[in-house]
Order: structure tokens, then C-alpha cells, then sequence
């Protein structure tokens, strides 16, 4: 009875997805105040509709009811009960319904926190809010229907979740990285509102960019945390593939990233404005296309879900809509915005501009080699496999020039910089960061080395050209230091910009000094691993709720010194009878020791995979950093001020200037 | 049912009080009171970017004219912007009940029509499905067995040709002891869909237990035809592996139940058969009475074959397994002269390599044919594309020949050869 109610629940939240998609849209042409404000309770409802749809299907989760069909292939009684919960999303039906409540979530906080936004303006983006989850509940509801049941015949136990995905990275990865994906339909749904009323002015770019920054931020610690994942969990060392899934959530990051700084510009000099649109555009459509890839069985890795081409017409069909649509609408609307302002080659505007365009280039780039095995392989002519060499190839350089940018845009001024100012600015940090480069590998490793000169000079330039930018925000006129005055946004910008910084310094070192060693230990043998001693001390058979694993022993020790205990496992999932590497990892702020089981090579002997991975947490911590720079950048109270009496009356005084101009 | 309407109506009302909001609440406008909030946003923008180029002209870090340029700029988007946003102005409404009463309708009628065209309520309806959630826990073990052999034979019995369900009951009988019945329901499937080895093994199975665990004439024809369509099959070699332990013969036990751990078909125990499979050999080293024997040599004997192969991948081969799944990599040793049977084997994965392997007696797959019955012998290293045994073109390989089964030095292979 609870899957049904579930089942029920959605369904009525379609209904008020449709209502939200039309009714607001009507108040606004019919100028009608009470439709426009139904907006608001149609999107709670939306909201609460859907809510209590997850919920009851994560209760039938908890009490084992394998009638219906997505729980009894994704759980298990025996299944501890926070892998019960977190299976909820850890298929393809459940996970649409996950993404679903992430957008309707967004759409009902659009709502609230509208206050200070204009009203016309808030009804319509709630309405394509509404349309977007109209699109996406009747996929989830005719094609991935997670209520679907197995009756009257059910099975008495379940297949079990895959154990790839029993973790804890499982429990966190997901959403994080729906709300961004999500999170983009809110960018999308704004430059959809803003062409709609044909208003693309300052206030627009106000009102979007805490929100787009917002969906960056999230997808940033998804896409971080899926790749932590992949390194503990797979049991491979490797925290990148540039796996065609991994590709379609790094894409839609690209692209975002380009958005929020042409948002910047778009608000701060009034141009750009095209580039904020197409970007938002570009930026949704590739959440849809990275959907339609996973859910539609075209690529096959971890990730993808079921194959069914039914899904994949539908997915494509509403990428057709939403591109098609969007873009007519531009096309429409958006021929004669024209900005009047102009800009120089050294000004701020040229560095972002070509920061993006790098940015999108390299969207492109992935783009092409996700897609083009896939076209050629559909067209008949054969197998291609586009893999880590293309990418490393042509992202680097790509990359290296992006960085070099990054540390400019903060420094120079909009418009048209002052001869020689950069240069001041930027020859001390410049000459340091090039000597820090071309130490570092001197004394880390006592020899030269070209890629991790490269790698350190790139991540100090960041590093310092922000701390630079915010030491000038923070020095007053009368050559005092008031760090108080440096705004909120502004450190947000620069802990962001530090986040990739650390982000660089991680991959460089972990690319050019990680230590790999592939051995047979017998018990009691030692390994010398980048100067620690590994020691292999024997096995031992431990048994957990719904496995049972043989565990390795590893002493770990540095100089005579213990340091660890590592316990690797091979499990055995009782249900799936699936083998599983769990890694043995020691974790600490400048390397990492990683321990893998291998086969067993008879006679307690073992074959075993040992990396030494200088500051690979580096990897993750810039990420999170970014993530951290992009939230402080929302909480910056000029998102939140309100239209002050004090402003009223700068608009009076404000129209002498108008009449002036 | 009754709970299960009442519930949806719950819903319903919910819906509808949410709908009856949009007439009643006062304070459930969006966006601004002050119906010219986007002028006023963009004259907010503009003093703020203003009192910053001030700012910076003042710290000195504009020069006058940039800063007169800037400021133009500024004050022309602001007209711009100005002249866009004219905001409408809303009249005060009378507030119509037509529109949430619409509304309601159609959010309810909506939802009530799809749900019958989409849910599964009729289904509630039936018996089995009543009770489903509650006596689902409480059933013990017997209880469920009878519960599933129950809903097979009506499954059975609505549809007779369904030969998965008719299959099912087989084993179900089987779980439960009515051997007869379960013969008789493969019988029934073989009728359905002809002789297969994965149908036999199982008749094979029941006939057994029926004959007291003796393999008798009429069990072993069916255990030859299963073994004659697929000598791997599971069934039937776990039941082979069974007799021989039951006969104390627990060596042979171990051989049947490992073909069948090795074979990674789907669907069987694995964990039960490893269980089994070292119970055997725990019986036998017992029934070895200390001696030790080759599977449980624990010290390594000098004077036996220790063969060691230092295996990697040449670069080329390296390559073009790069991009695809990891293969499995076989190691094998077979004797110079005679049967080309392997003497011991090893199976890897390619990701491991470069590797170290060492090949001796322990991993001779029976106790006839091991290295140290030979003298002399060739090993090969294979990657293989379809991960089992056999060398088959699109494979990469290595062999050296004539390899002295005493050689102490490591012996280099490096897979560089595709089989055309």
C-alpha cells in the first residue's frame, strides 16, 4: 500500500508541475496579481508532493518490500539500513526520482528567497522551473517508473545493491552532484525568464549569479567527491579515467564555470551579455545530454543504468525541446541587446573573455571525444577508443594557458588598464612563482623536472596573484590594513581561485612522484615503498553484515617507526557472490599509502598492489576549497540588502543624472 | 482497502488545501511588495559601482579621464536599463475563487486518472499481495519455502507452458523433499524445451537424493547426457563433486567442486562451494594422516620443481589492452611430450602485470599430472580477449619451449604476440 501511495504522491506532483508551468505565465500576460502569486504555493506543493514520494519509497526501502521491482533489485534484508536509504538513488529509477526532488527543491527555493527579486520575473522562472520538472517526472514516471510493482508474484529476497556502491561515498556523491546539475536548470531558468520579458539588464545578472554559483559549487564537491570515490573504491590508485560519464559531469563544470564569470561581467560592465545566455543555455543542455548518455545505455561503465532505447528517445526528444526551444526563443528575442560599453585588450573584460573561451574550447574538446567513439561506432565504421592520452594531450596545454589567465583576470582593472600597473602588480609574483617552480623539484625529489615546474610555478601564480588582490581590496588610502573592507564575494573569489591552485599542486605532484609496486608478499616479507616499509604480517577471514572478506595485515613504517596498520580486503558479497577490492589507504596532508589485495597466489602468498601518492588529498581539498570560495561568495550581503530608504532617495537625485546623460 | 483510499484521500485534501491558498493567504507574493524592485536593483548596481570607481580614483588607481570614461559608461546603462524596465503596474484584483477552484479540478481529476491508468491498486486486491508486508517477516524459513512453492504451482497452473516457473517448482520441490515431483517437473520442462545440460543436471540431482544418495544406472545416463552437452555444467558436477565426497574420495570432490568455481558461470554459491571445497581438503589432509599433500605443502621442497616466470607486457600489447576492460592473463605450463593437458596453471588479471608467478606442483590440477612428473616443458603466457582457457586468435601470447622443470633461474616472458 505505501509504494502505491509513493506512486500516487508523485503523480499529483506532476499535476502541480503542469499547473506551474501554466498558470503563473497566464498571470503575467493577464497582468493578474493572484496568479501570479499562485506561483509560490503551486511550487510548495510541487515540492511537498514529490518530497513525500522519496520519502515513502525510502520507507518501503527500510521495511524490505521487494513487490516493488526497483527495491527488490536494489536491496537486500540483510543490507545495513543507511545502504537501504542511500540505494533509494543508487539505481537508475530511484535516482531520477532523487533528481526530481533535487529540482523541485531548487524550484521551491527560488520561491522563498525571492523577495527582492521582481515579481513578473520570479513567476517566470518558477513556471520554467515547472516546465523542466513536467519534462523529468513524466520520464521518471513512463520510462523509469521506481514505483513499479512485482505483483502478485514478488520475490522474497532481494538481488541486493551493487557493492561497488555500498559506501559511503555512495551515500554523499550523488546528491551533491544532482543539486548541481539541478542547480544549472535554476541559471537556465533565469536567462529563459530574462529573454522571456526581454529585460537583460544589470538586475538580471544580480539576481542569477548567487544561484549559478551555487549549482557550480555543489557540482564541484559532487565531482570531487566522485572521484575520491573511485580512488578508494575501485582499487586502482587512479582518481581520473576521463570515463565518458566522468566527462559529462566535468562538461557541464566547464561550461558553468565560464557562466559565472560572464554573469560577473554581465553585471559589474553591462556586456557579455550573449555569452550569459548561451552559456546558461549551453550549460543545461549539457546536464540533459550528460543524462541521456548515462540513462540511455549508449556508453556502458560504472554508472551507466539500464539499456533501454525507450529512454534514450525520450531523453533526446526533451534535449531537442529544450535546445530547440531555448535557442528559437533567443533568437527571437536576444538580436537587439547591445551593450555600449567598450573595452581594450589589457582590461579585465579581455582576460575573462579569453579565460572563457579557453574554458570552452575544452568543454568542446571532451565533447568531441566523448561523443565521437560513440558516432563512429553508431555509423558502422568500427571501434575507435578515445582514451587518457587524447585528453592529457590536448586539456594540459589547454589548461596551462587557462592558469596563467586566472592569475591576470583578478589583478587588472575593467575597461582599459593602466600602462605599466599590471606589470607592477605582477613581476615580483611572477619571477617568485617562476623560482618556487623551479626549486620544488630539487627539493622534493633532488632533480628537474619539467611538468612539476610547470605544474608549482602555475599553482604559486594563482596563490599569490589572489592574495595580492585581496592585500590591494584590503589596504586603505591612508596605508592602513583593514582586511574588514575586502568584501565577502571578493574572498570568495579568491578562495575559489586558491581551491583550483591546490587542486594543480595535487595533480602535479601525484602524476610526476606517485610510486607504484606490484609484488607477491608472502607473510612477514617487506616491501621498501618511497622509503617506507611495507610489511606484509599474514591474513585474516572477518565477516560483515552482508559479506565476508579475507583482510590483509600491513604494517606500515617509516624509518624504524610504526606507522600504520593497513587493512586491505577482498570481499565476497554473500548475495551477489561478487568479488570486491577494499583498499587499505593511510591518509595524511602530504602523501598517501595505498594498499590493494591482489589474487591469492597459493600457499598464504599474495599478490599485492602498493602506491606511494604524494598529495593526492590535494586533489579533493581544492575542490572543496571552491566549493567553500563559491558559498562565502553567496552569503556576501549585497545578494541579501534590501532597497534602502536611503537608495529611494538616491533615485530621486538619480534621474538629474539621467536627464544629464 | 479502505486504509489505502482513505490514505489517497488524505493526499487529495492535502493538494487541495495547498490550491485553496492561492485565494486565502495574505503573504504568499513572490518577489518584491514594491512593484518597481528592478529599477530599483539597477540603481543600487550602478551607486555601488559608482562609489567604487570613486574609490578607486581617490586611492589613485584610475587616472581622472578613465575613471570620466567609466562613469559614462555607467550612466548609460543605467538609462538603458531604465528605459527596459517600465514596470507594469499591477492593479489591485478582486480576488477570483474560479482560478483555485479550476485549478483544484484539475490537479485532482489529473491525478486520479493517471493513477488508475498507472498504478498498481487492482493488484492489492489479490490474496497473496494482502498480506505481503506483514507476513513477510514473521514466516520462518519452512513457512516461506511452502509460501513460494505455493505461488509456483499457481503459477504453473494458470500458465502450463511457462517453463521458467515449471523449472522453478522443480527446484522448489527439491528444497522441500518431494523428489518425484520435482523429476517429474523437469521432465516437464525438457518435454517444453528439449535436452539441456542446465535441465538435466538438476533431474540428476533429484533422482539422486530420491535413491538415497547413490549414483545408480539410470542416474549415471542422465549425469553422462548432462556431461556430454556441457562437461562444465554446475549441477551436475556439483552432484559429481557430492558423491565423491560422500565416498570419501576427497580429492576428486575438490576437482569437481573447483571446475565448477572456475567456470564463474552465473547463479551458483560461490561462497557455499568454497566452503565445501575446503572442508574437502581439510578431510583430506586429516585422511592423509600428516602426510602433506601437494594442495596444502606449506615448506618448499628444493628437490621439487619450483619453476619462477618474471611475466610483462611489451609495450604494443600494453597499448591495446590499455583502453579496454581488464583481460585475464592464463600462465601455464604444459609437458614437452605428451598430452598437451597443463601441469600448472596460474590466471592473473593484465592490470597486474609486470608480475612474478611461480609454478609448481601445488597448482597441478590433478595429482597425476604435475611438473614433477615430467622432465621437461613449455610454458606459455596468454592474455585472453574472452577471459578462459585456450589460445584463440586476437589473444596475445608468449611461449618458450623446453624449459627444464628444475631450472632455478627466473624466466623472462614478455606477452608480445598477437595470434592471427
Amino acid at each position: 500500500m505505501i509504494p502505491e501511495l509513493g506512486h500516487f504522491a508523485l503523480i499529483i506532483g506532476l499535476a502541480f508541475a503542469l499547473c506551474l508551468s501554466i498558470v503563473p505565465l497566464i498571470g503575467v500576460a493577464q497582468n493578474n496579481q493572484q496568479l501570479i502569486n499562485s506561483a509560490k504555493p503551486l511550487s510548495f506543493g510541487l515540492f511537498l508532493f514529490v518530497g513525500i514520494s522519496i520519502c515513502l519509497l525510502a520507507y518501503s526501502f527500510t521495511v524490505d518490500d521487494f513487490s516493488v521491482k526497483y527495491i527488490a533489485n536494489h536491496s537486500n534484508s540483510l543490507l545495513p539500513y543507511y545502504f537501504k536509504i542511500s540505494a533509494v538513488w543508487g539505481g537508475h529509477e530511484g535516482s531520477m526520482l532523487f533528481w526530481v526532488f533535487a529540482l523541485t527543491g531548487w524550484t521551491f527555493a527560488v520561491g522563498i528567497f525571492s523577495k527582492q527579486l521582481e515579481r513578473e520575473f520570479v513567476a517566470r522562472v518558477l513556471a520554467v522551473m515547472g516546465m523542466i520538472a513536467v519534462g523529468f517526472i513524466l520520464f521518471t514516471l513512463l520510462t523509469s517508473n521506481p514505483f513499479e510493482r512485482l505483483l502478485p508474484n514478488f520475490p522474497m529476497e532481494g538481488r541486493d545493491l551493487n557493492p561497488l556502491l555500498q559506501d559511503i561515498g555512495l551515500i554523499i556523491h550523488p546528491p551533491m552532484l544532482y543539486m548541481g546539475y539541478v542547480g544549472f536548470s535554476v541559471a537556465f531558468a533565469f536567462a529563459i525568464a530574462a529573454l522571456m520579458a526581454g529585460k537583460m539588464d544589470a538586475a538580471w545578472a544580480r539576481w542569477s549569479r548567487p544561484w549559478t554559483v551555487a549549482a557550480w559549487s555543489f557540482l564541484s564537491v559532487g565531482i570531487a567527491l566522485g572521484s575520491w570515490w573511485a580512488y578508494y573504491e575501485l582499487g586502482w590508485g587512479g582518481w581520473w579515467f576521463w570515463d565518458p560519464v566522468e566527462n559529462v559531469s566535468f562538461m557541464p563544470w566547464l561550461a558553468g564555470t565560464a557562466l559565472i564569470h560572464a554573469l560577473a561581467v554581465t553585471e559589474q560592465r553591462n556586456t557579455f551579455k550573449h555569452w550569459t545566455l548561451l552559456l546558461a543555455i549551453f550549460t543545461f543542455s549539457l546536464n540533459l545530454l550528460g543524462a541521456f548518455l548515462v540513462r540511455s545505455g549508449v556508453i556502458t561503465s560504472v554508472h551507466s543504468f539500464a539499456v533501454d532505447p525507450g529512454r534514450g528517445m525520450y531523453l533526446l526528444v526533451l534535449l531537442a525541446i529544450a535546445v530547440g526551444g531555448s535557442l528559437t526563443l533567443y533568437a527571437v528575442k536576444a538580436a537587439n541587446v547591445t551593450s555600449p560599453n567598450r573595452f581594450t585588450a589589457y582590461s579585465r573584460e579581455n582576460t575573462i573573455l579569453i579565460a572563457m573561451s579557453i574554458l570552452i574550447t575544452a568543454t568542446v574538446t571532451i565533447l568531441l571525444g566523448t561523443l565521437y567513439p560513440l558516432i563512429i561506432d553508431a555509423m558502422g565504421m568500427g571501434k575507435i577508443s578515445v582514451g587518457a592520452p587524447y585528453f592529457n594531450a590536448v586539456f594540459i596545454p589547454m589548461m596551462i594557458a587557462l592558469f596563467i589567465f586566472m592569475g591576470i583576470g583578478p589583478l587588472i582593472r575593467w575597461k582599459k588598464a593602466r600602462k605599466g600597473e599590471l606589470s607592477k602588480h605582477l613581476n615580483l609574483i611572477s619571477i617568485f612563482s617562476v623560482i618556487f617552480g623551479a626549486a620544488w623539484p630539487f627539493m622534493f625529489a633532488g632533480e628537474f623536472n619539467f611538468m612539476v615546474f610547470v605544474g608549482m610555478t602555475l599553482g604559486c601564480w594563482i596563490v599569490l596573484a589572489v592574495l595580492k588582490d585581496v592585500l590591494n581590496h584590503a589596504k586603505q588610502a591612508d596605508g592602513r590594513w583593514k582586511f574588514s573592507a575586502v568584501p565577502l564575494n571578493h574572498i570568495g573569489m579568491a578562495v575559489a581561485h586558491a581551491g583550483i591552485a591546490v587542486t594543480v599542486i595535487g595533480i602535479t605532484m601525484v602524476s610526476s612522484y606517485e610510486k607504484e609496486i606490484n609484488v607477491k608478499m608472502l607473510p612477514g616479507e617487506n616491501v621498501n615503498l618511497s622509503g617506507y616499509t611495507i610489511e606484509f604480517a599474514g591474513t585474516k577471514n572477518v565477516e560483515g553484515p552482508n559479506y565476508s572478506a579475507i583482510q590483509g595485515q600491513i604494517n606500515v613504517s617509516l624509518d624504524g617507526e610504526f606507522v600504520t596498520l593497513l587493512k586491505p580486503e577482498q570481499r565476497t558479497y554473500t548475495v551477489e557472490s561478487m568479488g570486491m577490492t577494499e583498499a587499505g589507504i593511510h591518509t595524511n596532508l602530504l602523501r598517501d599509502i595505498y594498499v590493494a589485495l591482489g589474487d591469492p597466489l597459493g600457499q598464504n602468498a599474495w599478490s599485492m598492489r602498493l602506491y606511494y601518492k604524494p598529495f593526492i588529498v590535494w586533489i579533493w581539498l581544492g575542490g572543496f576549497l571552491m566549493a567553500i570560495g563559491g558559498f562565502l561568495a553567496i552569503l556576501s550581503k549585497r545578494y541579501r540588502k534590501r532597497v534602502l530608504a536611503k537608495e529611494q532617495k538616491s533615485i530621486q537625485s538619480n534621474s538629474v543624472v539621467l536627464q544629464e546623460a | 482497502m479502505t486504509t489505502f483510499w482513505l490514505a489517497i484521500l488524505l493526499l487529495i485534501v492535502i493538494a487541495l488545501f495547498i490550491v485553496w491558498r492561492i485565494f486565502t493567504a495574505e503573504n504568499n507574493a513572490i518577489g518584491a511588495e514594491n512593484g518597481n524592485i528592478r529599477q530599483e536593483t539597477n540603481v543600487t548596481l550602478y551607486h555601488e559601482h559608482l562609489s567604487q570607481l570613486e574609490h578607486d580614483l581617490a586611492e589613485g588607481s584610475i587616472e581622472q579621464d578613465s575613471f570620466l570614461q567609466l562613469k559614462a559608461e555607467l550612466d548609460k546603462t543605467l538609462l538603458q536599463d531604465a528605459n527596459a524596465s517600465e514596470a507594469n503596474v499591477l492593479e489591485p484584483q478582486q480576488k477570483s475563487w474560479l482560478w483555485p477552484v479550476a485549478i483544484g479540478f484539475s490537479i485532482v481529476s489529473l491525478s486520479l486518472y493517471s493513477y488508475m491508468i498507472l498504478g498498481a491498486y487492482p493488484q492489492l486486491n489479490s490474496p497473496a499481495a494482502m498480506n505481503e508486508s506483514e507476513a513477510h517477516s514473521e514466516l520462518s524459513p519452512e513457512q516461506m519455502l511452502a509460501y513460494r512453492l505455493q505461488q509456483l504451482q499457481r503459477e504453473v497452473a494458470n500458465d502450463p507452458s511457462n517453463s521458467q516457473a515449471l523449472f522453478s517448482l522443480g527446484q522448489a520441490y527439491i528444497s522441500v523433499g518431494e523428489f518425484d515431483n520435482a523429476v517429474e517437473a523437469f521432465d516437464g520442462v525438457i518435454a517444453q524445451v528439449g535436452e539441456h545440460a542446465e535441465l538435466l543436471g538438476p533431474k540428476a540431482q533429484a533422482m539422486y537424493y530420491k535413491n538415497n544418495q547413490v549414483i545408480n544406472e539410470d542416474i549415471q545416463l542422465v549425469i553422462d547426457k548432462a556431461l556430454a552437452l556441457d562437461s562444465l555444467d554446475a549441477a551436475t558436477n556439483i552432484l559429481l563433486g557430492m558423491d565423491s565426497f560422500s565416498n570419501r574420495n576427497f580429492e576428486k570432490a575438490v576437482q569437481y567442486w573447483e571446475t565448477v568455481l572456475n567456470s564463474e558461470r552465473p547463479g551458483i554459491s560461490k561462497q557455499a562451494l568454497m566452503g565445501a571445497v575446503e572442508e574437502a581438503k581439510n578431510q583430506l589432509r586429516i585422511s592423509n594422516d600428516g602426510v602433506t599433500s601437494s594442495l596444502t605443502a606449506e615448506n618448499v621442497d628444493l628437490t621439487l620443481p619450483r619453476l619462477t616466470v618474471d611475466v610483462s607486457l611489451a609495450p604494443n600489447v600494453q597499448e591495446a589492452l590499455m583502453d579496454s576492460e581488464d583481460k585475464t592473463v592464463f600462465i601455464y605450463a604444459i609437458a614437452a611430450e605428451g598430452p598437451r593437458m597443463p601441469l600448472a596453471a596460474v590466471k592473473i588479471k593484465a592490470s597486474d602485470l609486470p608480475l612474478s608467478i611461480v609454478l609448481d606442483d601445488s597448482q597441478a590440477m590433478t595429482p597425476q599430472m604435475r611438473l614433477s612428473s615430467v622432465d621437461k616443458v613449455h610454458i606459455y603466457a596468454v592474455v585472453s580477449m574472452q577471459g578462459n582457457v585456450g589460445i584463440k586468435p586476437g589473444d596475445f601470447k608468449v611461449e618458450v619451449l623446453d624449459i627444464d622443470v628444475m631450472e632455478k633461474e627466473p624466466i623472462n616472458m614478455q606477452i608480445s604476440v598477437l595470434v592471427p
